[in-house]
């Protein structure tokens, strides 16, 4: 390269250098145009993200609708499983619809809650084992009669009575034979008005069959109240709950909101309630179209 | 309150550019949208093309204002910014053209005197006879430095070839200077 050239090439770059030209109008509206068409194209992006994530969430559920079936089978199983606990906590008798694990909880506390109580029932029977089945015999025909909603505290005071006024003895197989139907009438009518009190006349199952063998029909009474204390809770069974429980976690909080709001038995949205967990898991969403259901054990 | 002042300042414009304000973008736009175009002209057969580049340079710059962190001048951000534009432009259009071998008689050369006399417009509108190659590879490597490798890849020929269009393209010039010079003293004559 001659050196005319260079020379001539910084020439060129120096004359050129400061050279201006103003372009027409019409280039700033066309800059225009693109950059606004490039903020639409743009703004489509979020929205489209949010088509994406929808879509997604619906993809899901219909996935976790058709495994919850499954799921649903399990957890009926489950319940089978707690409801024949519940039968045997409660030493047979009759069946009730118990709905969860709860119930079963609930009864027992309340049952220890009241083993005084019934313990001083116990001794007197004890002492005068002949006396209590005329008495029970008595008090099943006064309760029958007996407003139904006071039965234990009725039943209490029948005792006392029962054994100052000493009503005419009368053999113990009779005395069962009487108290069979009635009894039963009796409880089943109890069962609407009665609030969680019946429970205490049910607790002390053990040590009535330890001490009195003999005497299937005194087991029988009780457990028959005993049945009927377990259904009456179920009348609002997730407050109950939620009161027993306690808000400990962020999920406890929720449920409880969501209890106050939704009152269907699957709430909208549910987390596990036990208290080992640090963090809450959702355990159950009931969206109407879509519900997942997850066996907490 | 930017905006109120009545001189903005080259940063003042690029702040404003940067959080999307369209004023300061028209202000921008049109501190530098001369200075672009006749850098545009050099590369382009005619005006209208060279306003294409331009157009297409700014919205780029606005799009990638965001990269411009203070190093360097901004001019020579947007110019180079411009430059790119241009050759995106001769690759969608002029690529597949091929280069005239324009038949000029060897020997003549004008000196640089010759060069001198003339104006910058003159000179435009020397380098915008050439043919697209030529004046590609001229542009790149007379007034922006690139080198022959550089070049080649940009407009995907060899590092011969852009050699032998350069000095092609010189040797036109220096032709063409002489006529134009001719034709002057003529005028002045």
């Amino acid at each position: 390269m001659s050196m005319q050239d260079k020379e001539m090439d910084e020439l060129f770059r120096a004359k050129l250098d400061n050279l201006e030209i103003q372009p027409s109008d019409k280039v700033w509206k066309g800059i225009v145009v693109e950059l606004d068409g490039a903020k639409r194209k743009r703004s489509l992006v979020p929205v489209i993200r949010i088509a994406a994530s929808i879509t997604v969430f619906i993809a899901v559920g219909i996935f976790f609708m058709l495994k919850g079936d499954k799921v649903a089978d399990q957890v009926a199983t489950h319940m089978g499983i707690k409801q024949h606990g519940l039968k045997l906590t409660a030493k047979g008798g009759a069946t009730d619809k118990g709905e969860s694990v709860e119930h079963v909880l609930q009864s027992q506390q309340q049952l220890q809650q009241l083993a005084s109580e019934t313990a001083k029932q116990q001794t007197e029977h004890d002492k005068t084992t002949s006396e209590i089945k005329s008495i029970k015999a008595n008090t099943v025909k006064d309760n029958s009669i007996a407003a139904s909603n006071k039965l234990r505290i009725v039943n209490n005071s029948k005792h006392s009575t029962a054994k100052t006024v000493q009503p005419s003895v009368t053999e113990v197989r009779d005395v069962e034979e009487e108290k069979g139907l009635p009894l039963e009438q009796k409880t089943l009518a109890a069962l609407p008005e009665r609030e969680i009190k019946p429970t205490q006349a049910v607790v002390p199952d053990e040590p009535l069959n330890t001490d009195k063998p003999v005497i299937p029909g005194g087991d029988d009474f009780k457990t028959g109240n005993k049945i009927a204390s377990v259904q009456l809770p179920a009348a609002k069974p997730a407050k109950a709950a939620v009161k027993k429980h306690g808000i400990r976690t962020f999920g406890d909080l929720i449920n409880v909101v969501v209890a106050k709001v939704d009152k269907r038995q699957d709430k909208v949205i549910h987390f596990s309630d036990s208290d080992d967990d640090e963090e809450s898991n959702i355990t159950s969403i009931n969206l109407g179209f879509v519900k997942v259901k997850k066996d907490d054990k | 309150m930017l905006f109120l002042k009545l001189k903005h300042t080259t940063d003042d414009l690029i702040t404003g550019c940067k959080t999307g304000s369209r004023k300061a973008q028209e202000l921008l736009y049109k501190q530098f949208a001369g200075k672009m175009l006749a850098v545009c002209m050099r590369y382009a057969v005619d005006k209208m093309e060279a306003e294409d580049m331009l157009q297409n340079g700014f919205v780029r710059v606005f799009q990638k204002i965001d990269d411009y962190r203070g190093e360097g001048s901004f001019e020579g951000w947007v110019r180079r910014i411009m430059v790119h534009s241009s050759i995106e432009y001769y690759r969608k259009h002029h690529k597949m053209m091929q280069v005239e071998i324009d038949e000029t008689t060897p020997g003549q050369s004008a000196n640089a005197a010759a060069v001198a006399n003339l104006d910058a417009k003159d000179l435009m509108a020397l380098i915008q006879k050439l043919s697209p190659g030529y004046r590609m590879v001229f542009n790149l490597y007379a007034i922006e430095g690139y080198s022959h490798k550089e070049i080649g890849e940009i407009m995907g020929i060899s590092e011969g070839a852009s050699k032998s269009q350069l000095s092609r393209a010189r040797s036109i010039l220096k032709e063409q200077v002489i006529k134009m010079e001719g034709r002057n003293y003529e005028h002045a004559g």
